[in-house]
């Protein structure tokens, strides 16, 4: 498949030699101005509603700035103090902690829910409804949920102790050493339903006759699910992964209701930082340092993502 | 309620508890409802009778025209009813009320005023007036025009504390409101023989009474930092009723032995299991509210506000949803000065005040100034004192109209004598900034877990003071 100049291709022309051809035989719709003009509504929106607001955000970072007053112009202070901030320091590693693990569970058990279910399944319907419910429980439910599942007189207290496991329980959320693991559990229950569904949808459009073909091949079920679905979900897996990071960047509401990111800091992410540096210290100039960082960063780490992700030349069999 | 919170808890408790106390006032009580007929009631009722009839302070005669007051989401449908008794007054000022959640509105404000683009009123949380003195109008020459050169000296001791900020009156106070009680359960104390503590030992005395009957000791949601905070300024008060302040203003440090010492008085309530470091789980509202309220608790630790449990329509709604150790009964919740932790102080209060402001480029100030007046002083602090808060004009007391039990009426008039004239406020109000709150809340919640030391929290504290 040569690429020609131009931007098409020998064996399939391309939008721009389509364009062209438009001009010359009139047709309408076809004129890249004309194409344009037709964008320019969202191109506008974008430009003010996104690339405006960095532009802005770029600009109170560089102030000591509350937001109401005059901004004082600070240079690069914002984020030299940054890089000392113990408090942001550990809100780092919590987010990515949080983003990790609650993005590997979820995929793991969206996936995995997702092949239990593919197919016929007696009751498929009904499974997939309980599965999905997580997903739209309201963050400030589910945070009332489990604060009162993780009460010391709370259900799981109580559970616990009925079955005689009393002495393994603990006020998780109370405690430093536990309460990130357990807000990374609300996480991984709020979100799997997503993953599952993601993963469903994914898993409904991979030809049956592929995986016909493997079982005839003499691959196991294992096998097929290694070798030939998880190889075709490599998209899907890239899609969850994007989007699941800035979920997991973003999170706010559970924490925020659960344990506003104590005790004593111990589960403060990167957004209940920002928010009490904005909203509630009045630091806006600080805080669009913290939004700035974050948003490389989160760039970043989507292009890793994309990079890791993208389709390579598989390996050759080795031959017998 | 005195320092420069970070806690949108707060807000919610204070929310919660406004919204009961406008819930009162819009439940008018059958004139055979209050079982409590006592002689400081009656007087209440006269009072009330009395303020209606209270000239307005700015000649209705002279405002005329629309405004619009941007405030949060408590007492939305009761606010109504006062609004209603605006109206009879002011009939040709057509008021809209902007309603909103308190984050929503907090952080719209922010942009709202840097734009000018908002109502003619807003509605001030107390800890951010100071943020705001740069972009909304100085009420000091409307205050001059309606009540004198001396208008000062109408507010109540504290009222205007956090409103004046540098010297501009920035905003005018709603009401007064503050940490320093403690809340019982007549019921249980009653079972046990229990008295009310006074001091630190009586109080751990109490606890382990309390927690060798099965309840909790002292109700408190140590996961708010806004109740942590208020707890320790409390201690801090009696340690040293200007240690606080001072620090908070950099003319002492965080480090001083005033200020460590009610860190290891914080630290001895854990320790001597007043506190269970379990209630770093907790919120104050609705875990320990409820703990008391459903008699899981003995005690609770919480402000004035709170009296409203200790009317009909607050105790309703308080109890609403709870399940109650005998559904049928009406237990009952009593109130006391928290006690002197402190050996050799005396029990103290902080109050605060949330406050309206006039936006700068609003069209019709006069009207927006009358609206002010008019809830600030009697007429409209009627309704205040109707929801057992402390008014914010000079004189007034809190209404006990609607409180359940003589008892109670005596508890919570017993706190209003001590908080206005036995010395139970002792001031100034504290402004602490964001960062020296979100610090303090740090170094409680690090001294709860165990994890820091009161030396080495309160370093921390000074560390990151700004100071």
């Amino acid at each position: 498949m040569s690429v020609r100049a131009g931007g098409g291709t020998a064996d399939s022309p391309g939008m721009v030699s389509d364009a062209r051809r438009g001009r010359r035989t009139g047709k309408p719709g076809n004129h890249p101005w004309r194409n344009l003009l037709f964008a320019l509504p969202a191109l506008i929106a974008v430009a003010l509603f996104f690339y405006a607001s960095i532009a802005f955000i770029v600009n109170a970072s560089l102030a000591d700035w509350n937001f109401i007053g005059a901004p004082k112009p600070v240079g690069l202070g914002n984020f030299q103090r940054l890089l000392v901030d113990p408090i942001f320091g550990k809100a780092v590693i919590h987010s990515i902690l949080y983003g990790g693990v609650v993005l590997f569970a979820q995929a793991a058990i969206g996936l995995g829910l997702a092949i239990l279910v593919s197919g016929r399944v007696k009751f498929g319907a009904f499974y997939k409804t309980l599965f999905f419910i997580p997903v739209i429980i309201a963050p400030g439910i589910l945070a009332y949920v489990f604060r009162r599942l993780f009460d010391p007189g709370g259900e799981m207290s109580q559970f616990m102790h009925g079955i005689g496991l009393g002495q393994l329980w603990q006020p998780w959320l109370a405690y430093p050493e536990t309460a990130l693991w357990a807000i990374i559990a609300m996480g991984i229950y709020s979100g799997m339903g997503g993953a599952f569904l993601i993963y469903s949808a994914a898993l409904t459009q991979i030809d049956r006759e592929i995986l016909e073909a493997a079982a005839i091949d003499g691959a196991s079920g294992r096998q097929s699910i290694r070798y030939v679905v998880m190889p075709l979900l490599k998209g899907t897996h890239a899609i969850f992964a994007i989007f699941g990071l800035g979920a997991a960047i973003g999170v706010f509401d559970i924490i925020y209701l659960s344990t506003e990111g104590g005790p004593a800091r111990a589960t403060e992410t990167i957004s209940t930082y920002l928010f009490k540096k904005s909203i509630v210290e009045f630091k806006g100039g600080y805080a669009s340092a913290i939004s700035l960082v974050v948003l490389v960063v989160g760039l970043l780490l989507t292009f890793a993502i994309l990079a890791f992700l993208r389709e390579r030349p598989s390996r050759k069999p080795k031959e017998a | 309620m005195t320092e420069r919170s970070t806690s949108v808890k707060r807000l919610a408790a204070l929310s919660a508890a406004l919204a009961i106390a406008l819930g009162a006032c819009g439940t008018a009580a059958p004139p055979s409802a209050p079982p409590a007929a006592s002689s400081s009631q009656a007087a209440a009722t006269a009072s009330a009778a009395a303020v209606e009839s209270v000239s307005p302070t700015v000649d209705p005669a002279t405002v005329t025209g629309d405004i619009t007051v941007s405030l949060w989401d408590y007492g939305n449908p009761d606010s109504k009813t006062w609004l209603a008794d605006f109206n009879k007054v002011y009939p040709n000022v057509h008021v809209e009320l902007k309603n909103v959640d308190l984050n929503a509105y907090r952080q719209a404000l922010q942009l709202q005023l840097t734009s000018g683009q908002t109502s003619d009123i807003v509605q001030l949380y107390e800890s951010d007036t100071p943020q705001y003195k740069d972009v909304l109008e100085d009420l000091e020459p409307y205050a001059v025009k309606t009540w004198g050169a001396d208008w000062k000296s109408k507010f109540a001791p504290g009222a205007l504390d956090q409103q004046i900020i540098d010297g501009k009156v920035v905003g005018m106070p709603q009401y007064l409101a503050g940490p320093g009680s403690l809340f019982y359960s007549q019921e249980v104390f009653d079972k046990l023989g229990l008295k009310p503590p006074t001091t630190y030992a009586e109080l751990k005395d109490v606890a382990t009474k309390l927690k060798a009957a099965g309840l909790q000791a002292l109700a408190l949601g140590v996961k708010d930092g806004w109740i942590d905070t208020y707890v320790y300024r409390i201690i801090a008060l009696q340690a040293d009723a200007k240690a606080q302040a001072e620090a908070a203003q950099c003319k002492r440090p965080w480090t001083d032995p005033a200020l460590v010492k009610a860190m290891q008085v914080w630290s001895d309530l854990f320790t001597d299991g007043i506190l269970s470091k379990d209630q770093l789980a907790q919120a104050q509202y609705p875990d320990a509210v409820d703990a008391l309220t459903t008699q899981k608790a003995g005690t609770l630790f919480n402000g004035t506000w709170h009296n409203q449990t200790l009317t009909n329509a607050g105790y309703k709604v308080y109890i609403d949803g709870r399940t109650l150790p005998d559904p049928s009964h009406q237990y009952v919740l009593r109130s006391t000065n928290f006690p002197a932790v402190i050996d050799g102080a005396k029990p103290v209060y902080a109050l605060g005040t949330h406050g309206w402001g006039i936006n700068p480029q609003s069209t019709n100030k006069d009207a927006a100034w009358a609206f002010i007046a008019w809830y600030v002083s009697e007429p409209g602090q009627k309704w205040i004192a109707d929801s057992t808060y402390i008014p914010v004009w000079a004189g007034m007391a809190p209404s006990y109209t609607d409180v359940i039990t003589p008892d109670q009426v005596n508890d919570i008039k017993t706190q209003t004598d001590y908080i206005q004239t036995g010395g139970g406020y002792v001031g100034p109000t504290l402004i602490l900034t964001g960062e020296q709150t979100n610090a303090l809340t740090d170094a409680l919640q690090g001294v709860a877990t165990g994890a820091q030391t009161p030396d080495a929290a309160m370093a921390a504290v000074q560390a990151a003071s700004g100071c």
